[in-house]
């Protein structure tokens, strides 16, 4: 039973925590999300008359707006804001947390590590759960943040938006399992951090690849792209889903889940076997 | 003799990723050793004596052999809730404070945290590090992170402690309490394991001692099996101007040290005459012993073999 208790310890969880925290990464999200929050609602307001936008101000200048409801207008808002977050956001979460492997990893810390009674699988697993917590804490703040604020503001509570968090966050998780695999693998941050921003950034275009692979010259190219689409984790897809959450489109993500998740057990589950097996 | 650490048939070769090089750090290595002892391990730098600490606490992973601590595998890995390391370049979080570090490595190791609290305590307070234990360890100097290293390794109240290089960055004065810290943690029962390359240290409070050279232990016992070996005899008389002409006459080699002649023979006949001579002349005799190696040329001769 104590030994039940000890594989099940939470110090490496905490210490992330604690790390984030003390580094500022934690703070600096906050900060961000907390400015963002904040300047929608004391900057932004809402000219609406019977329920069709007239005109709006943000920070005291005037925002072109086409003749728009209030609830098409809002949900323009905030897909857009959920664009920048699944992009540019996304890139900075993915900056801010690919420090915390290569710095379990340095060398006089790792060994005190794992010198204790803890299966390595469980080391590298809350360090992976911690940072990806963070990251969910600070996403969910920021989307339920501007939610209650434009729902205060425009009476229009559109449910898709607080939804769209699930999948940015399960977007974030699944490039947080590149940067784990891949600074576990070279003990580098910066090199994790590459490896998932291009994928980040070559999502798009494997996306379009119904379109782009007829104009390919050989039937092997055709191939070789089609299987990377299929291989890669669908970041732009997924990215693409929230948008289409909170505009209330049709939704058919299983397969862009389901493969992107699958990409993502494959890299925890190497990534726990390589580190497993490494001498230190 | 019940062994607290057991290491049989131990073999290690690092391979490198994308070259056929290939480094033998241990071969065939066979060690055991007692309960409340304190074990030093020496051997020159590459000598293979970290890869054996990092094998026995799982850090690294055997090609060949085995390693029981306290009377079981170290696959099972509960038993390392029983042991503690100091590791030679121990770097902390540093966001968190002496406390907090303590606590940290004390909760991983799976100790009750009353007593962990307890302990941090305690050994804050011996080791010189009340007064910073909630200062953030990027403020620490390498003496007090070293000290505060020790204290992780023992926070967990461990029955068996592996130290590497425990010494290093320490000042004359934390050195001697780190002798005297190992002193009354053997003396309670608790099994001590120094790796160092500081011979004065391992001298100083070692009970056993190996060495170790390109990954194999060429010898070991006690300091006195060491450097007792027969090596003739040392005569001690005072020191005089023409006794000093009449050895060098004689081409005995001798050293003048704090106002006496020490004269080394290399045998018992050698030893009988030099006596029989040095009484004809008077010369008063103020000691006779075996001559001793010192451990530094038991080392030198050792590893340059």
């Amino acid at each position: 039973m104590s030994f039940f208790k000890t594989m099940f310890k939470p110090g490496v969880l905490l210490d992330t925590f604690q790390e984030s925290f003390r580094n500022k990464m934690f703070l600096f999200f906050f900060i961000v999300a907390s400015l963002i929050v904040g300047s929608i609602g004391l900057t932004l307001n809402m000219d609406a008359v019977n329920g069709v936008m007239r005109g709006v101000t943000f920070f005291g200048s005037e925002l072109r707006v086409p003749a728009f409801t209030v609830k098409q207008w809002v949900e323009n808002f905030q897909s857009g804001l959920a664009m920048v977050i699944g992009t540019f956001g996304m890139f900075l979460a993915l900056m801010a947390t690919s420090t915390l492997f290569p710095q379990m990893l340095q060398k006089g810390s790792i060994d005190l590590l794992l010198c204790r009674p803890i299966p390595r699988w469980r080391l590298v697993t809350a360090r992976f759960v911690g940072g990806a917590a963070i990251m969910a804490f600070n996403a969910a703040y920021l989307f339920l943040g501007v939610w209650t604020v434009l729902g205060l503001k425009s009476g229009i509570w559109n449910h898709g938006f607080p939804l769209s968090t699930m999948l940015a966050i399960f977007a974030f998780i699944v490039l947080f399992s590149v940067v784990m695999i891949v600074s576990v693998m070279t003990e580098s941050g910066p090199a994790g951090l590459l490896v998932a921003a291009t994928l980040l950034m070559f999502s798009p275009l494997l996306a379009a690849h119904e379109r782009i692979t007829p104009a390919f010259s050989s039937e092997l190219y055709r191939r070789i792209f089609r299987s990377l689409y299929w291989l890669l984790p669908k970041s732009a897809e997924t990215i693409g889903a929230m948008r289409r959450l909170i505009m209330e489109r049709p939704l058919d993500i299983n397969l862009v889940v389901g493969t992107s998740l699958a990409f993502a057990l494959v890299c925890y589950a190497a990534t726990v076997v390589y580190f497993t097996r490494k001498d230190y | 003799m019940r062994f607290v650490l057991e290491v049989k048939g131990l073999s290690k070769t690092f391979r490198g990723w994308w070259s056929s090089r290939e480094v033998r750090a241990l071969q065939n290595v066979n060690l055991s050793v007692g309960p409340g002892a304190i074990f030093g391990l020496l051997g020159p730098n590459g000598a293979g004596k970290t890869t054996l600490v990092k094998i026995a606490l799982t850090i690294a992973y055997p090609d060949g052999g085995e390693v029981r601590l306290l009377g079981e595998s170290v696959r099972n890995r509960s038993v390392l809730r029983r042991v503690g390391y100091l590791p030679e370049n121990p770097r902390f979080p540093t966001h968190l404070t002496a406390w907090q570090v303590l606590r940290l490595y004390g909760s991983l190791s799976g100790a009750d945290m009353n007593r962990v609290n307890q302990n941090a305590s305690k050994w804050l307070e011996r080791l010189d590090l009340a007064q910073w234990r909630d200062v953030r360890v990027s403020k620490f100097s390498k003496g007090m992170n070293e000290r505060l290293a020790l204290a992780q390794a023992l926070v967990h109240d461990p029955d068996f402690i592996f130290l590497d290089e425990p010494t290093d960055g320490l000042d004359p004065v934390g050195r001697r309490e780190v002798r005297a810290i190992c002193r009354e943690l053997a003396d309670s029962g608790k099994t001590i394991f120094i790796n160092s390359h500081i011979l004065a240290e391992i001298e100083l409070i070692c009970d056993r001692i190996a060495l170790m050279k390109s990954g194999e232990i060429i010898e070991h016992g006690t300091l006195a099996e060491l450097t007792s070996a027969q090596n003739g005899y040392e005569l001690v008389v005072p020191v005089s101007d023409e006794l000093r002409n009449w050895l060098l006459e004689k081409a005995l080699t001798f050293t003048a040290v704090d106002g006496h002649l020490r004269i080394h023979v290399p045998d018992r006949s050698s030893a009988n005459s030099l006596i029989d001579a040095l009484r004809a002349k008077n010369v008063e005799l103020e000691g006779l012993a075996p001559g001793r190696r010192t451990l530094e040329s038991v080392f030198i001769e050792r590893v340059t073999e």
